[in-house]
C-alpha cells in the first residue's frame, strides 16, 4: 500500500476532528487544542500535496512555515486564554459570550 | 501496510481522546502523542526535516506551553453541553470533509500530479527551496516570531503588574488605616534625609 492513502486518511481524520472541536467545544484551552489538530492536518496535506505534484521541496518548505506560524498562534492564544481566565474567572465560551462590555 | 494502519488508528484514537479527555492536562499529553504520530507520517512521506521540526516543536514546545498555561490558569473541567448541537456539528463536519475529499480525490488529483511534473526538470532540494526560493517566507517567520514573542511578553507582563497591584492594594489600605498618610510621608522624608 502506498503511503499516500494512509496520509490522506490521516488528513481527513485530523481536519474532521479539529473542525468538530472548533464547533462543539466550550473550553478555551480545548478550542486551542482543536485548532492545533486542524493545523496538523493541513501540515500533512501540504507535504502530501507536494509529494503528489512532484514539488516535494516546495510543500515541505511551506510546511515549515506553517509550523512556525502555528506555534506563534498557540503561544498567543494560550496567553490570551490565561488573561481571560484571570479577568473573567472562566474559560467557558458560552459564559464569555454573555459578558457585557 | 500493517504499520500504516496501526499508525492511522493510533492517530485517530489519540485525536478523539484530545477531545474527550476530562482533564486538560491529559488532553495536552494526548495532543503530544498526536504530534508524534503526525511526525511519523511526515517521515514516511519523505520529509524528515519537517518531521523532526514537528516532533521538536509540535510535541515539545507546544506541549510545554500548554502545560504551562494550564498550570497558571487552572485545570477545571467543563462538562457542559456543546455550544453548537452535537448533531449539527457532526453534519457540518461531514459536509466539509466530503467537499474537501471531492475536491482532492481523482481525477482532479491526477491532473494536478501531471501538470507540474513536466515543469520541474531539475528537482530542487529542500534546503535550496527553503533558503532561496522561499526566502520571503523565512523573513516573514522571523518577523512573526518577534511579534508573537512581544505579544506574549506584553500579555503576561500586564497580568503580572495587575497581580502586583491586587496584592499591594490591601497592604496599602491597612497601612493607611493604621497610621495617617502625613505620618508616612514624614517618615519617608526623614529616611531620605538620613540617607543623604
Amino acid at each position: 500500500m502506498d503511503v499516500l492513502t494512509p496520509a490522506f486518511v490521516a488528513v481527513l481524520i485530523l481536519v474532521g476532528i479539529g473542525f468538530y472541536g472548533l464547533l462543539a467545544l466550550r473550553n478555551l484551552f480545548k478550542v486551542i487544542m482543536a485548532l492545533q489538530l486542524l493545523v496538523k492536518g493541513a501540515l500533512v496535506a501540504l507535504v502530501m500535496g507536494g509529494t503528489v505534484s512532484g514539488q516535494a521541496a516546495l510543500g515541505q518548505s511551506l510546511a515549515v512555515t506553517v509550523i512556525a506560524a502555528d506555534t506563534m498562534v498557540a503561544a498567543v492564544g494560550l496567553a490570551l486564554a490565561i488573561q481571560v481566565k484571570r479577568r473573567y474567572g472562566t474559560l467557558d465560551l458560552k459564559a464569555l459570550a454573555k459578558l457585557n462590555g | 501496510m500493517f504499520a500504516y494502519v496501526a499508525l492511522v488508528t493510533a492517530l485517530m484514537f489519540c485525536a478523539v481522546m484530545v477531545m474527550r479527555a476530562a482533564r486538560l492536562l491529559r488532553a495536552a499529553l494526548w495532543l503530544a502523542i498526536v504530534s508524534l504520530c503526525v511526525s511519523l507520517i511526515l517521515y514516511a512521506l519523505g520529509a524528515p526535516q519537517v518531521a523532526a521540526l514537528e516532533l521538536s516543536i509540535g510535541a515539545g514546545l507546544v506541549t510545554v506551553l500548554i502545560v504551562l498555561a494550564i498550570s497558571i490558569a487552572g485545570d477545571d473541567a467543563l462538562s457542559a453541553p456543546p455550544v453548537v448541537p452535537r448533531w449539527t456539528a457532526l453534519g457540518l463536519t461531514a459536509a466539509a470533509l466530503l467537499a474537501f475529499a471531492a475536491a482532492v480525490l481523482p481525477p482532479a488529483a491526477i491532473d494536478i500530479a501531471q501538470a507540474p511534473a513536466q515543469d520541474s526538470a531539475v528537482p530542487l532540494t529542500f534546503g535550496a527551496v527553503l533558503w532561496q526560493a522561499r526566502l520571503p517566507d523565512i523573513l516573514l517567520q522571523v518577523a512573526l516570531m518577534f511579534v508573537g514573542l512581544l505579544t506574549v511578553l506584553g500579555l503576561l507582563a500586564d497580568s503580572h503588574e495587575s497581580a502586583q497591584a491586587e496584592t499591594h492594594t490591601p497592604a496599602l489600605d491597612i497601612a493607611q488605616e493604621g497610621t495617617p498618610a502625613p505620618l508616612i510621608e514624614d517618615e519617608i522624608e526623614h529616611a531620605e534625609l538620613e540617607a543623604v
